[in-house]
């Protein structure tokens, strides 16, 4: 067995709100004087800003040192289980290593002291990787056309969504067609996105096998069918391998194909949206390519589709005369998911993990991704408290839905207590399952292909040492975390409304939480 | 406040089960599980709940138990000191002792009652509670068919932990009749007895990750998509449960949890109405029949709501069924199928294969029909 770090112990700065700090004219950085001639030439700068939009009071900002305010955001960092300190095998989130070189190239002049709004001509460069990391991506989908402009993969999702509401709009049959078919374990993304974009969503159940049958497929189809909305492998780690009748079938019927590839990583090198016949498709480039986790905030999705539907991405696009490279504005566009052209950071990231990687590097990740999933999945199929859902002769892909369902039964110790409990060990939780909560007991592991199989071995170990603690002291196992950073969130709280605000602004205007 | 909570143990709930019966009710039942050398299971398991609900509680508990083996045994064995009921408890057990036992729990008053036992315990407390007091059961019994147990004895802790530190929001859950002699010959039938009201506490059949519509509020959205698709002055027959009776609440009517009503328009016209009267009411008009799977089994037609017969369907046509349930029902069915019976092998056939259900506003389900 794996050593075990049997004393971490999280950094616990009992650390307030940035908002309970400081006090009242307190100041970081006290900014020159303007010069009197800065002064004349610009004028009064508020005098561009409508009278109505203008504060009539400040805004209620932190007012601290700047020592405080490093400190402070120091010691929430070391009150993160981040990736740079812990392994993290959250599934469906593909937490693979982003190299810090890259980060370092994002860093760079070249990068930083651009404006979205400068001419093309002047950064030609920036447009040059955006370009050929969309000629990449279409390679890898198999599709014909992409843009990068969603800053997530919901709203990747959502574009493609879009687009497809914007097909049946042009052919004239946008009222007609108001139905969006997903299953049960394609991310939640799809059914959310689909509804958002106005469809009725309708939802396949998983089959014996644990995906859905093509006959549930064909008894929802008809004209009223918009299209597909699917992941695949789904959240289970199983391949669904009669998706081609499936796209076959929604096509027979006028319905489009988005494929979610948020999470390709099973698949890089292996098999192609566009081969399959999916019309559209989408990777996180956060997850698949390397780029940093951050949701809607900095990530990126790449959204591929077929040459068809080109003229309806969102504006705009890059393209390139052979000569020059500059910006275009698809004729039936869905306008804008985000400003300018997305978060070009990360589509730099990418890139770079693509160039380092080359074609065959992508397929290399994708099958050590898969075979190390494989290597979990046997020795947790061997472990006593452990099962794998449906046929568990089924071989998975790149990660893997187990259920605790056994242990729960013998020790009273499930998923929620394990997911707390191995934080005690410098891991970070494991992720159970998206809702609807189909498999009992969930617990979803994603290795993926960058880590060791040490750190593989020390993951297995801890859980492992759980399930052994879940039988000769289930309450020990029940109440942990007892070493992390933040003591047992109360989950109860979670689920009731009136305990929640998002922001500072908010807790302050909420009647039903208690002020001190 | 601290929470006063009354428990009753069925000591002999679980009894038939490890020897292979399919139950425990009855005497005859219980001295040939004794005979074929059964343990019962229940104390065991209420006395694994009262450990991990104390150590989960932030606050602590009083227990207000019956004497001996139906919970003073059990509150002791885990280390509690209950206040033990004057009800004399001797020999063997019936569901007698059950009802005086909560008779007794009311007057001296408690918040939550937590009993161990099987579907006929639930029915039992059913009887005697209806929805007056919030309960929970802990699943001891052979058969547990009924939605108003926790999963295991820790999940009926963390219900009760949630209950002490404040969390207090209830459901109607299902209780159900299980016929154990039809069970033993291998024909599973179950139909709905009636609800009892249950603590809704995410994590008890769902864990927690991010917050998660509850079941109020996924009935409330199916409610209001099934209220949109009936046109002016048509016909709603609702079958029984809590699900088709939140539709009956979204219209402001107050539907019978176990009978078959009908509304024309916004008004109720018949209540728990048989097979004539529906036939009668939607003679000539545009009906819609809404019914939704019994719980952890499937049933949509057939078990519970014979009052729809195969007449009815024919005369509305299948195309103005509508099934409905939340989707933690159809997590919680075996392999997510429905199942119908409804005495025409031509119509069951007709709906075997796959249909949708309405899950919530603009979102259905499609489920698989078998028929056997």
């Amino acid at each position: 067995m794996s050593r075990l770090r049997r004393h971490y112990q999280g950094a616990r700065w009992d650390e307030p709100l940035i908002y309970e700090l400081g006090s009242p004219g307190e100041r970081s950085v006290f900014p020159p004087e303007t010069e009197v001639q800065i002064k004349e030439a610009v004028g009064d700068p508020l005098s561009g800003v409508p009278e109505d939009l203008r504060r009539t009071v400040p805004a209620d900002l932190p007012e601290l040192s700047e020592p405080q305010v490093l400190r402070h955001y120091t010691r929430l960092s070391q009150m993160c289980l981040g990736v740079d300190v812990a392994v993290d095998m959250t599934g469906t989130c593909t937490m693979k290593y982003s190299p810090k070189v890259n980060e370092l190239v994002t860093r760079r002049p070249e990068m930083t002291e651009l404006h979205p709004s400068q001419d093309p001509t002047t950064m030609q460069g920036l447009l040059k990787i955006v370009h050929r990391l969309a000629s990449m991506v279409c390679k890898i989908s198999g599709l014909d056309a992409a843009t990068f402009q969603p800053a997530g993969g919901s709203q990747g999702i959502f574009a493609n969504a879009c687009i497809i509401r914007a097909y049946h709009l042009a052919r004239g049959q946008g009222s007609q067609r108001d139905e969006i078919i997903t299953t049960s374990f394609s991310h939640p993304a799809d059914p959310a996105a689909a509804s958002t974009a106005g469809y009725k969503v309708i939802t396949l159940m998983p089959g014996p096998k644990g995906y859905a049958t093509l006959d549930a497929l064909e008894a929802v189809l008809s004209e009223r069918t918009a299209g597909l909305m699917i992941t695949n492998p789904e959240d289970t780690g199983l391949f669904n391998p009669q998706i081609d009748r499936f796209v076959e079938r929604v096509h027979e019927v006028g319905g489009l194909c988005a494929y979610d590839q948020a999470n390709a990583n099973g698949l890089l090198g292996i098999a192609r949206a566009g081969d399959i016949g999916f019309d559209l498709c989408q990777f996180n480039l956060h997850k698949t390519f390397s780029g940093p986790h951050s949701s809607n905030g900095q990530a990126c999705a790449a959204i591929c589709v077929s040459e068809e539907l080109a003229r309806f991405l969102p504006r705009p696009v890059v393209t390139f005369d052979g000569q020059q490279y500059g910006f275009e504005d698809p004729s039936e566009s869905i306008g804008k998911v985000r400003g300018y052209l997305g978060n070009l950071q990360v589509v730099v990231k990418a890139y770079a993990w693509i160039r380092s990687l080359g074609a065959d590097g992508l397929k290399v990740a994708a099958q050590t991704a898969v075979l190390n999933s494989n290597y979990m999945a046997r020795r947790l199929s061997q472990t006593a408290g452990f099962e794998l859902p449906y046929d568990p002769t089924i071989r998975r892909l790149e990660q893997v839905r187990y259920s605790l369902a056994p242990l729960k039964e013998e020790t009273g110790i499930g998923g929620p207590e394990m997911k707390m409990r191995m934080i005690d060990f410098g891991q970070q939780h494991i992720f159970e399952s998206h809702h609807p909560v189909l498999v009992p007991e969930p617990a979803t592991i994603e290795p993926g292909e960058s880590y060791s199989l040490d750190e593989i071995d020390e993951y297995l170990a801890v859980l492992e040492a759980v399930a052994l603690e879940a039988r000769a002291d289930p309450k020990s196992a029940a109440l942990g975390p007892y070493r992390s950073a933040q003591p047992r969130v109360d989950d109860v709280a979670q689920d009731d409304p009136d305990t929640w605000a998002m922001t500072w602004h908010a807790r302050e205007r909420k009647p039903t939480i208690a002020k001190d | 406040m601290t929470s006063r909570i009354g428990l009753i143990v069925n000591p002999i709930a679980g009894l038939g089960g490890t020897v292979g019966l399919k139950g425990s009710d009855g005497a005859d039942t219980v001295r040939h599980a004794y005979a074929l050398g059964a343990r019962p299971q229940a104390n065991a398991r209420t006395v694994r709940t009262l450990e991990l609900a104390r150590s989960r509680a932030a606050e602590t508990f009083e227990l207000l138990t019956p004497a001996g083996s139906m919970g003073e045994e059990a509150a002791c064995a885990a280390d509690f000191s209950p206040s033990v009921l004057a009800l004399p408890v001797t020999g063997s057990t019936t569901a007698q002792h059950t009802r005086a036992a909560i008779g007794e729990l009311l007057e001296r008053g408690v918040d939550l009652l937590v009993f161990a036992g099987g579907d006929g315990t639930a029915r039992d407390v059913c009887e005697t509670l209806g929805e007056s007091l919030p309960c929970i059961g802990i699943p001891a019994g052979v058969k547990i068919y009924s939605g108003v147990f926790g999963r295991s004895p820790a999940a009926v802790a963390d219900v009760m932990a949630s209950w002490t530190n404040g969390k207090r929001l209830c459901v109607a859950c299902e209780v159900v009749d299980a016929d154990e002699e039809a069970a033993r010959q291998g024909r599973p039938f179950t139909r709905p007895f009636g609800f009892l009201s249950v603590p809704d506490v995410v994590g008890r059949v769902q864990s927690p990750k991010s917050p998660v519509s509850s079941e109020t509020a996924d009935l409330d959205s199916i409610a209001r998509e099934v209220v949109s698709r009936l046109p002016p002055d048509s016909v709603c027959v609702l079958g029984p449960g809590t699900t088709t009776r939140a539709v009956g609440q979204h219209l402001g009517l107050a539907k019978t949890l176990l009978g078959v009503d009908v509304i024309r328009g916004t008004a109720l016209v018949a209540g728990d109405a048989s097979e004539k009267e529906i036939l009668h009411i939607s003679e000539g008009c545009l009906t819609k029949i809404v019914v939704t799977p019994i719980g952890g089994q499937g049933h949509i037609l057939g078990r519970g709501n014979q009052q729809l017969s195969p007449a009815v369907l024919q005369q509305a046509g299948l195309d103005n069924l509508i099934v409905i349930a939340t989707p933690a029902k159809l997590a919680g069915l075996p392999d997510h199928a429905l199942t119908v019976d409804t005495g025409s092998p031509n119509l069951d056939s007709a709906l075997a294969g796959h249909i949708r259900v309405v899950t919530g506003w603009r979102r259905e389900a499609v489920c698989p029909v078998e028929v056997y």
